[in-house]
């Protein structure tokens, strides 16, 4: 499991989206975002907490996600982090202007 | 967006708050990570510990992470304010004139309001330095024309019977001789047993007086005063016997470290016996009476109470004169009710000062945003936001105010310091003891900082309608302010000459007030003349004859002294604060007035020679002579305003008064009626600014006074004939310490003290702001010119003479200075018709702050506009004349 100190080559903004998009089917600790980051993305984004808990501070900050205490699967305290409604409607803003700038990309890519 | 940000920056601050706990929480969200990790690696089949160590190598490092975590609530904010101070201290760096005027005004500001501020809050607004100082009341019995004196049976009666408070009573303090190895002139306040219980007052070292010490034990306590000056502070002064009066107390009690602002502190407390046979002491037992309301009792109902009880004892000695009343007022009321109106000037003053360095600043930070423009509009056009531009704004501000504050503060202790010196003793009620005031620093700041702020954002205010075309367009060219930009600045100005002129002609009153203070004839000749105050006390001294014995061997001994041309006795003398007892007087064979409404006189007991050893002139009839001595007629001598008042049209040689004996001064308690022999020029009594007082003299030897002076008029400087009479004075009792020696001229100066004091205060303040306004317009006046450049240059180009173009410079100042000039002397005259008779004396009612001069006096309006005006033309000039030296070919290159 490399987890490391150094942010992974990601677009500015981008783990923001990445986190939020996690959390839409339901809370999830600190652990479990970056595990389901890692499954999702078949081991190509590996998020190190270096930069996975100051992003998660920055959303609480912003009101986009909320943490609260609680006990995770093998019976552990942990700090499970849950969409808020304004994060949703964040999750939707960024997707949308994201998808915008993929394509965006691509189409360079494509045509140059 | 707008309630987000706000929403963020209140999560921010509970962060700060709880940043402790926020940081646990971090901890135990990476510690639960980490065991995640590790048990996900022990699924995998690895061993406990090596997962538990491979899971703490794969975390990395721990520390960073929380810093970071750390930093997205606090460090950017933290980071972004240290950034933009440093901008803004090298933005003030590049306009050192603008930084040092701002700092100079808000620091002047600052320092003289947070100086007055304190003063007055401890003259004042302070409560009393006793625990629930609020329910101390102070009791005086009034009459018609005055106060009256409440006799000790009568205070018996009330405090028997009072249920809502508890009364303590002191008598009059007097001076006694201490002997220690040396012969020490004391004073003593004999005080009720519970009287330092009831004001609350422990002592800090020994004990209070106890029922046990009313009876007759020698107890004294030493105060803090008078242990600092007689024992220097040496704990074992405690528990000493020292001979007060040739009879042995005990010092049962030190009250270390306690200030009694309710009076001028003596040097003992001694015991008040009020049963004791009153015949026995020479000080007459009358008395201060002070009490503390039970718990939730109102001064009304114990004034009503009190009034009472005292309709009940009608048949004391004093309670059945009519017209008298009892009043029960509020402690602090009572001794700071005397100079209310000295200190509400002086804080008006102080304010229009701090009045004046606002807009002063504000005048400074208006022309700066002018300047800035294109900085701002830069800024704009290079998407700098509105929140930027607004902390760098506030950051600025600080960045003048802390350190004007800072300067402010210091300046104000070292004020302060100097001030507890120079305040002329008696100036202040409560003592000289004054501090930096916190709750007077925090308003005075919070004051200035909010200003300095808020103005500070004014550059926002004119940049937001900033036309980025029109600025930065055209080569970049600097526009002229806008008309709503340079009517603020000239309404700013004019307020700043308005402030000014008001404080000048303040100043200006004062200097005229001072001036007719010094050429007031005093009635009497200083020049040469010294007093010695002496006072005889204990059982050697407790007859008439006793006294007079004293007398004529002090002036047998006076007189041979060399150099010495003249000497005399008196019980006091002019411009003494001592001066005389106020008695009452009628003319026996006349109907008596009403009770109380007899007119008063200033009573002096004087021997032989006293009018010619002080310069006094006789108007008519004789001095009194050695014949004048015990067992011949009673003999008196009276100014000439009672003789004009009380004999008008009539000659007042040969009359005869009566005096009406006032239990406090015991010598004046003589029965029978006196035969008016001489007439004598009026005196200033007590300070030159004074009503007119009628002043009766009795003869020394008929009427002897266990205190006095002993005045002499010398031939050689004052210096040497003192070292004479003290040895004279040494030679006729050597256990007689002399308690004070003055000249006269020294009483003179120091009656003026307060005159002066009060002149170089608002002169300091008149000073102040005409330097402010000067600076003030020196800079709109520069800043204008160097914006009309253009203007002149082309002026200069098309062969404009000088002189019109200075005229064309200096007019708009002339203009703000017209017109600021007449607001301000109507303003002064407003406040002079308003102020009435506040600044002078009123009869038995308060001081005078002017003596001699109308507070509308056209000569002083006249001088402080003209000296503005001068001030206003001269600050105007200078950057006027720069206009002349612009080179056209450069002025219209440039732009």
């Amino acid at each position: 499991m490399g987890l490391t100190n150094q942010p992974p080559d990601l677009l500015p903004g981008t783990l923001d989206l990445l986190i939020l998009r996690t959390l839409v089917a339901g809370s999830l600790h600190g652990y479990g975002i970056a595990d389901r980051l890692k499954v999702l993305s078949r081991d190509v984004l590996q998020v190190g907490e270096s930069s996975l808990y100051p992003a998660l501070q920055r959303l609480l900050l912003n009101g986009w996600v909320k943490a609260e205490w609680g006990a995770s699967e093998n019976n552990r305290r942990a700090r499970y982090y849950t969409l808020t409604p304004s994060g949703k409607k964040r999750l939707n803003a960024e997707r949308a202007e994201f998808e915008r700038l993929v394509g965006a990309i691509q189409r360079v890519l494509q045509t140059a | 967006m707008g309630v987000d940000k706000i929403a963020r920056l209140f999560k921010r601050v509970a962060f700060a708050l709880r940043a402790k706990r926020h940081a646990a929480d971090l901890a135990a969200e990476l510690e639960a990570h980490r065991a995640h990790v590790q048990a996900h690696l022990e699924a995998e089949g690895l061993p406990r510990a090596e997962a538990a160590a491979r899971s703490r190598q794969a975390m990395g490092n721990m520390t960073l992470a929380r810093e970071d975590a750390r930093e997205v609530w606090l460090g950017a904010t933290l980071q972004r304010a240290w950034r933009d101070a440093v901008y803004g201290a090298r933005a003030l760096r590049r306009e050192p004139t603008f930084a040092l005027t701002a700092l100079l005004a808000l620091t002047l500001g600052i320092a003289t309001t947070t100086t007055v501020f304190s003063i007055v809050d401890a003259e004042l607004w302070k409560p009393l330095p006793f625990p629930d100082a609020h329910e101390l009341v102070g009791v005086h019995a009034t009459k018609p024309g005055g106060y009256d004196e409440i006799s000790a049976s009568e205070f018996l009666e009330w405090r028997a019977q009072s249920r809502l408070a508890k009364y303590v009573a002191a008598n009059a303090t007097s001076r006694r001789v201490l002997r220690l190895d040396r012969a020490e002139s004391v004073t003593m306040r004999p005080i009720t047993p519970d009287f330092l219980d009831v004001l609350g007052v422990i002592p800090a070292i020994g004990r209070g007086f106890t029922d046990e010490d009313a009876h007759g034990a020698r107890t004294v306590i030493l105060t803090d005063a008078g242990w600092t000056r007689l024992f220097e502070r040496v704990p074992s002064a405690l528990g000493r016997s020292v001979s007060i009066d040739e009879q042995a107390y005990t010092i049962v009690g030190i009250t270390a470290g306690t200030r009694f602002e309710i009076m001028t502190e003596p040097d003992f407390f001694g015991v008040l016996d009020l049963t004791a046979d009153p015949a026995r002491e020479r000080v007459a037992r009358t008395l201060d009476i002070y009490g503390r309301l039970h718990d939730g009792v109102g001064i009304g109902e114990a004034q009503a109470e009190l009034r009472s009880l005292a309709a009940r004892t009608a048949g004391g000695p004093a309670g059945a004169r009519s017209g008298r009343s009892l009043r029960l007022g509020d402690l602090q009321h009572d001794v700071s009710g005397y100079n209310w109106r000295e200190m509400y000037f002086f804080f008006g003053a102080a304010a229009l000062l701090l009045l004046l360095s606002c807009l002063n600043v504000t005048g400074l930070l208006l022309a700066r945003a002018l300047r800035r423009q294109r900085e701002f509009a830069i800024r704009g056009a290079l998407g700098g936001g509105l929140t930027a531009l607004v902390r760098q704004l506030i950051v600025e501000g600080a960045l003048l105010a802390v350190p004007a504050s800072a300067a402010g503060i210091v300046a104000s202790v070292w004020l302060l310091r100097i001030l507890s010196v120079q305040i002329p003793p008696g100036h202040l009620e409560r003592g000289g003891h004054i501090q930096l005031d916190l709750r007077a620093t925090a308003f005075v700041l919070g004051l200035c900082g909010l200003t300095t702020i808020v103005l500070a954002l004014t550059p926002l205010f004119f940049a937001r309608r900033l036309n980025l075309n029109l600025t930065l367009g055209q080569g970049g060219r600097a526009i002229g302010p806008s008309r709503r930009h340079r009517s603020a600045r000239s309404l700013l100005l004019v307020g700043q000459v308005t402030t000014t002129v008001v404080l000048l002609t303040a100043a200006a009153l004062f200097a005229f007030s001072f001036f007719r203070v010094s050429h007031t004839p005093l009635g009497f000749d200083p020049a040469n003349r010294v007093a010695l105050r002496l006072s005889l006390s204990g059982p050697r001294y407790s007859t008439d004859a006793a006294l007079a014995g004293f007398a004529a061997r002090l002036l047998e001994q006076a007189r041979a002294v060399g150099g010495v041309r003249n000497a005399a006795i008196g019980s006091s003398s002019p411009l003494d604060s001592r001066s005389g007892a106020a008695v009452q007087i009628v003319v026996p064979e006349r109907p008596r007035p009403m009770q109380g409404q007899e007119p008063t006189a200033l009573i002096r007991t004087v021997s032989p020679k006293y009018f010619r050893t002080l310069g006094i002139g006789l108007s008519a009839g004789r001095e009194f002579t050695d014949a004048d001595v015990a067992g011949a007629p009673r003999v008196a001598i009276v100014n000439e305003l009672l003789a004009r008042r009380m004999f008008p049209g009539e000659t007042a040689i040969g009359r005869q008064l009566e005096v009406i004996p006032r239990l406090r001064t015991g010598w004046t308690s003589r029965p029978g009626s006196v035969v008016i022999v001489g007439v004598v020029s009026d005196v200033r009594n007590f300070s030159v600014n004074e009503v007119e007082f009628n002043n009766l003299y009795l003869a020394f030897d008929q009427a002897p006074a266990p205190a006095f002076e002993l005045v002499a008029a010398a031939g050689v400087p004052p210096s040497e004939a003192i070292a004479g009479l003290r040895a004279a004075a040494a030679r006729t009792d050597s256990a007689l310490p002399v308690t004070t020696v003055a000249t006269l001229n020294q009483r003179v100066q120091d009656a003026m003290r307060g005159d002066r004091f009060n002149l170089i205060v608002v002169a300091f303040f008149a000073l102040g702001a005409t330097l402010l306004a000067a600076i003030g317009i020196y800079g709109a006046m520069a800043c204008s010119i160097e914006e009309r450049t253009r203007e002149f240059g082309i002026r200069i180009a098309l062969g404009a003479l000088p002189r019109a173009l200075v005229v064309s410079a200096l007019s708009s100042s002339l203009k703000i200075g017209l017109i600021g000039g007449s607001a301000g002397i109507a303003i002064s005259f407003a406040l002079a018709r308003l102020l009435g008779n506040a600044l002078y004396l009123v009869p038995g009612q308060h001081g005078g702050l002017l003596y001699g001069v109308k507070a509308t006096d056209p000569a002083a309006l006249a001088s402080a506009a003209i000296t503005l005006f001068t001030v206003v033309f001269l600050s105007g000039l200078l950057p006027a004349r720069q206009a002349v030296r612009i080179d056209p070919l450069i002025a219209l290159k440039t732009e």
